[in-house]
């Protein structure tokens, strides 16, 4: 049944963004039909996005800009917020349950905003063109990302590393799967926190949450256990994208009509989502979301390229 | 080597090999420190997401005067921020804060909220922080909200368009 439903969301999808398609050739459309269709999108996104697993704005920014008539500028910035927004209504629930760490989160956090900055410089200096070739790029990199990675449940680490011991990072988590509690550490933090620089700066620039990249490198560089890592990404997008929103916020970059449907949209649908992640095929989901990664990232390049 | 250990019964097992004995805390009792701050951004986002649901219900409904109506949005949408900036005459920086009693700025407000959640949060943990003596998370806090302060404060500006 769920299966059949996710089909039909599919399909629906599908046929929202050829509408969306066909009616942004059409100067006749109402107003009103972009904010809605944009709500709708967004809330299939949402669910789509919880489902596989991956933040809502990786998907958002490149079907938004690929899709609707609104500027590559305004779709940027909205995607910050939309992932602000999942971040800020996850991470509680997840720090309480002592699955993101807060001593990770800090230092790991004030690397990637203090860079998002110069990541959001770049993407409101940096010619349309070059950033949706580069967004193409990088969109169609996470598609091949999310084909190769193989995270592991709880690494095995090597001794930590001084500055992970000077922090006293770590900690421990309730794992009801086999009712004992799992202490954790993290190694290798210096190196850790270069990537997040790079992380920072993407995020800044493109406008999407950056779980994609944060939660391999805290599960397989760093040797966070996977929920941890998860956690701890979620919390981490709070304050990163935070830094970067304001930089399109005081730019003018955030247009509410486009911003605020999509923050609804998106979070009424990733918690849709999870209901239904409760009997859905998380494998099947997974291979939809690659192709639509690897789509909406071809037509990025290609749109950059002058091709699309 | 690993250092992943399973508590269970109040007995520790060590699953493959030793933990580092500095650094493992097997308590898994959330910090109040956390817990605080836990709690300040589901409060806070969900205010801030209620604000913003309201001012959109109000700017959609054409109320409170918005200088770009919704049905002439989509004369601006497509260009670019520079662009728009010029057309509009919208205002960049914090000089929105003066025509809040327009629809269209009045989103602003939750928007912008939600944009202070983390350091409402961050500042209880800079109180706890300096409580507790913890000199280098105390540091990072401090640091942290002059970031996002510096980048909050439009001082950051590009000019031009691209």
């Amino acid at each position: 049944m769920i299966e059949n439903l996710f089909t039909h969301a599919s399909s629906l999808f599908i046929a929202t963004n050829v509408a969306v398609a066909q009616a942004a050739g059409t100067p006749g459309v109402p107003w009103w039909v972009w904010p809605l269709a944009l709500l709708v999108t967004t809330f299939l996104i949402g669910i789509v996005a919880s489902l596989a697993g991956v933040g809502g704005s990786v998907l958002y920014v490149p079907i938004v800009s690929s899709f609707f008539p609104f500027n590559f500028d305004f779709i940027r910035g909205s995607g910050l917020f939309v992932a602000l927004a999942c971040s800020l209504s996850a991470a509680p629930k997840l720090l309480k349950l002592n699955l993101a760490s807060l001593r990770l989160v800090i230092p790991l956090a004030l690397i990637a905003s203090s860079s998002s900055i110069v990541g959001a410089y770049l993407g409101l200096s940096l010619p349309q063109s070059i950033l949706k070739i580069l967004l193409g790029v990088l969109i169609t990199g996470i598609a091949v990302l999310f084909i190769f990675s193989k995270n592991s449940e709880i690494p095995v680490i090597g001794t930590p590393d001084p500055l992970t011991r000077y922090l006293n990072i770590g900690g421990a988590y309730f794992e009801p799967s086999n009712g004992k509690n799992v202490t954790w550490s993290v190694w290798r933090l210096p190196i850790g926190l270069v990537l997040f620089c790079c992380i920072g700066i993407i995020a800044g620039m493109f406008g999407i949450g950056a779980g994609w990249a944060n939660v391999p490198v805290l599960n397989m560089l760093l040797g966070a256990p996977l929920k941890i890592a998860v956690g701890t990404s979620m919390s981490l997008l709070a304050i990163t994208d935070t830094s970067a929103a304001w930089i399109y916020l005081n730019q003018g970059a955030v247009l509410p009509i486009i911003t605020i449907p999509s923050v609804l949209g998106i979070m009424v649908g990733s918690r849709v989502g999870v209901i239904l992640l409760k009997t859905a095929k998380p494998k099947s989901i997974r291979y939809i979301v690659i192709l639509m990664l690897l789509f909406a990232g071809l037509k990025s390049l290609l749109a950059g390229l002058g091709w699309g | 080597m690993s250092s992943q250990t399973f508590v269970q019964n109040n007995r520790v097992k060590s699953v493959v090999i030793s933990q580092p004995k500095a650094i493992v805390s097997t308590n898994v009792e959330v910090s109040p420190e956390q817990n605080r701050y836990a709690s300040i951004l589901l409060v806070c986002s969900w205010a801030g997401i209620i604000v913003m649901l309201i001012t959109f219900l109000l700017y959609m409904g054409g109320l409170f005067n918005p200088l770009v109506k919704p049905s002439d949005m989509p004369l601006y949408w497509g260009l670019n921020v520079h662009q728009y900036l010029q057309v509009t005459h919208a205002p960049s920086g914090w000089d929105w804060m003066r025509l809040i009693n327009h629809a269209d700025y009045l989103n602003l407000v939750g928007l912008a909220f939600l944009g202070i959640v983390s350091v409402l949060g961050y500042i209880s943990l800079f109180i706890d922080y300096s409580r507790k003596k913890d000199f280098p998370f105390l540091l990072m806090v401090a640091l942290e909200i002059l970031v996002i302060t510096l980048a909050a404060s439009g001082i950051f500006r590009i000019s031009g368009g691209a």
